[in-house]
């Protein structure tokens, strides 16, 4: 039989809960209190552990419950405080009071202590007191009128105070009364919290941080915009410019490769030489030349997101969306999308209403992920040599133009109904760049890329090469590509790029292929020009030289606004399959194809507009 | 005097951080920050750490497509 231990408000203690924040030293008390007596088990349907223990001096079980902020579960270890604390109303609480953080815990003691009987234990004086905040325990007594005993669990043992607290252990006195409604309770819970804290009068003086200044420039709203803007910029221009010279060298290392590859396969036939070589191997090389380029945007990005940066640029987008008449928390998913489209669909779920996720999932496609970088730094680096970071950082200024302006046309014509529900960002505090998990990051990420995406690239590649070398006017297999499979349907296609400058069958089968996922476009390109190559001598050349001389021929003579023309389509138009099949899952396929076709429109309305203004801007001039 | 969630709402809009709304209010930081835990756990705000990729937990890179790979923001 457990004897129980008799309180004097009559309750009978049969079992003590240990409740408070994480790290406040609740585990420290627990081994004070019951020694080796004490087991380990999971939570019931969880697992999250709890230790269990028998407290001898008082006869009692003791529980030591996972650290929380709140009863309001977040986590599964906040959820097993929660479901505890709900299954044994009869339990004393000893809630752990942090004094560096006293309203914080005063929180969960109002939380604890409303209907059953808690006793207060106060640790962390030590450090408070460092820092200049006292706590004055008899006073914190007197006010939340219930025992507190100042017990800092390091300093020797205090079970003998403790346990004579427990017989005066009793609900909290003068809280609120508590509405249902999660966020009313915890607004009078907090204003108790407050009056408490207010008439302790132990609250250390807060200071303004250098943060604060910077953030004062940064998050004007006059100001903020162009800063962030300016460093966008600033970091493209850095990237083209640094990164130039490395993607030449990697480039040569590239081209023998391929020579090497073709002397060592040449025994084998034509069909495999062409196949690994001028199939595989020289489109992957393309792709493989902008991994050192991408690794400097991935560290310039990571650099802005270590420094909390990321975080007020965010915020910047949040204001701004909301200006635009724009659901704030939108832009979480929007963020996303410049990394990559499909995690970005995915986390339209995070919204609150079914609408405002398809509302969101159909602007996602124009924010221009990483996987388009490679074919701006190739057109850009062709045709804008001098000013290649600023031709890619139009194209991120475009993408924010097209998802604010998609955003208010959709919301004032087919999404109507949809209500503003504003998002709130707290901002993380600046800190110093760590170098180690930076560079840990950005080789996770790039390594990434080569692997994973590599697979793609090549499987698309040798469905390409093949489709190149099947014959359509019933010639001999491996003959021009222009009558094969691949570059008929080309073919049949490129008339409607006619207007926007680039109708030629290599662009257009590169951005047929481009639909599979934009990471294959380059390789696409540079492979159908190298097959070209091998079947025609005189279309040989590098591979600049061919884009740029087939879009001067295209374009009748102003090839600089086709490539921007084709850099706005490829911006503009359905981001991959993987993209397209996120959206079928979650939003159906009406909306689906819906938003292909709006973005097809609007990429080549766009693709036009650019290319006939910037030609007839070059006459002009 | 407005309630204490209200006056963390009303300053959280013009951007801070924690220790930002709790100089400019003059509340103790542990304060707002269990304000702004409360408004997290009711869907009102986000506290996205140090990195806004936090906000790409729903779309851990594992889970996500290969295409996915080169994300600078999916982890």
């Amino acid at each position: 039989m457990t004897a129980c231990h008799e309180t004097l408000t009559g309750t009978r203690v049969g079992s003590v809960l240990l409740v408070g924040n994480p790290n406040v030293g609740k585990s420290t008390l627990f081994n004070g209190l019951t020694g080796a007596r004490q087991t380990v088990m999971n939570a019931p349907g969880t697992t999250v552990e709890l230790h269990v223990g028998t407290w001898r001096d008082v006869d009692a079980s003791v529980t030591d419950l996972p650290g929380t902020y709140s009863l309001v579960a977040r986590t599964p270890d906040e959820q097993v405080v929660s479901d505890a604390l709900r299954s044994a109303p009869d339990a004393v609480a000893v809630v752990l009071l942090d004094a560096t953080a006293l309203s914080r815990s005063l929180y969960l003691l109002a939380q604890v202590g409303t209907d059953r009987p808690v006793v207060a234990v106060v640790t962390m004086l030590d450090v408070a007191a460092t820092r200049g905040a006292v706590v004055d325990v008899a006073r914190l007594a007197d006010l939340l009128d219930i025992p507190v005993v100042a017990a800092d669990p390091r300093d020797g043992d205090r079970s003998g105070a403790l346990a004579e607290a427990l017989t005066q252990a009793r609900p909290l006195q003068g809280l609120p009364h508590c509405p249902p409604e999660p966020l009313e309770a915890a607004e009078r819970l907090f204003g108790w919290v407050e009056a408490m804290i207010a008439a302790m009068g132990a609250t250390a003086p807060v200071r303004r941080t250098r943060s604060d200044a910077v953030d004062r420039v940064l998050l004007n709203p006059w100001f903020g915009g162009p800063v962030f803007l300016a460093s966008m910029w600033l970091l493209f221009q850095l990237t083209t410019t640094v990164a130039t010279p490395v993607t030449g060298l990697v480039s040569r290392w590239v081209a023998t490769l391929a020579e090497a590859a073709r002397g060592v396969l040449q025994p084998a036939g034509p069909w495999v030489e062409g196949l690994v070589v001028d199939g595989v191997l020289v489109g992957v090389g393309t792709v493989v030349t902008f991994l050192p380029l991408l690794a400097i945007v991935y560290l310039a990005l990571a650099l802005l997101e270590d420094s909390g940066y990321l975080a007020r640029a965010g915020f910047l987008a949040d204001r701004w969306m909301r200006t635009l008449g724009l659901d704030g928390r939108a832009m979480l998913p929007l963020v996303i999308g410049f990394g990559c489209n499909v995690p970005a669909i995915a986390a339209t779920q995070t919204l609150p209403s079914a609408r405002q996720r398809v509302l969101t999932g159909l602007l996602v496609p124009w924010t221009t992920c990483a996987a388009r970088l490679p074919v701006y730094i190739l057109l850009a680096g062709i045709f804008f040599p001098e000013r290649a970071g600023t031709a890619i950082f139009a194209m991120y200024l475009l993408s924010l133009v097209l998802v604010a302006g998609g955003g208010l046309v959709l919301r004032r014509t087919v999404f109507r109904d949809v209500q503003r529900e504003p998002l709130l960002l707290i901002l993380p505090a600046y800190q110093r760049p760590r170098l180690r998990p930076l560079l840990l990051s950005v080789w996770a990420r790039v390594r990434g890329f080569a692997i994973k995406a590599g697979r793609i690239i090549v499987a698309t590649l040798t469905v390409m090469w093949l489709l190149m070398a099947v014959p359509v006017d019933g010639g001999e297999v491996g003959g021009p590509v222009e009558s094969s499979l691949y570059g008929a349907a080309a073919q049949a296609v490129a008339p409607v790029f006619a207007p926007a400058g680039f109708g030629d069958w290599h662009m257009s089968a590169a951005l047929a292929t481009g639909f599979v996922a934009k990471e294959v476009v380059v390789g696409s390109l540079a492979q159908s020009y190298a097959v070209q190559d091998a079947a025609q001598a005189s279309a040989s050349g590098e591979l600049g030289d061919q884009i740029h001389a087939t879009l001067t021929r295209t374009s009748g003579g102003a090839p600089a606004a086709a490539a921007l023309a084709l850099m706005v389509f490829v911006l503009g138009y359905t981001p991959c399959l993987a993209t397209v099949s996120e959206q079928w899952r979650r939003f159906g396929a009406r909306w689906t194809l819906g938003g292909i076709g709006m973005q097809l429109a609007v990429a080549w309305l766009l693709a036009v507009v650019v290319f006939q203004v910037g030609a007839f801007l070059a006459r002009l001039l | 005097m407005t309630g204490v969630i209200e006056r963390v709402l009303v300053q959280a809009r013009r951007g801070g951080s924690v220790a930002t709304i709790a100089a400019q209010l003059g509340m103790p930081p542990d304060l707002v920050a269990a304000v702004v835990a409360e408004l997290v756990a009711a869907g009102v705000a986000v506290q996205p750490g140090c990195r806004v990729a936090g906000v790409c937990a729903v779309a851990e890179q594992g889970a996500a497509p290969s295409s996915c790979a080169g994300c600078p923001l999916v982890r």
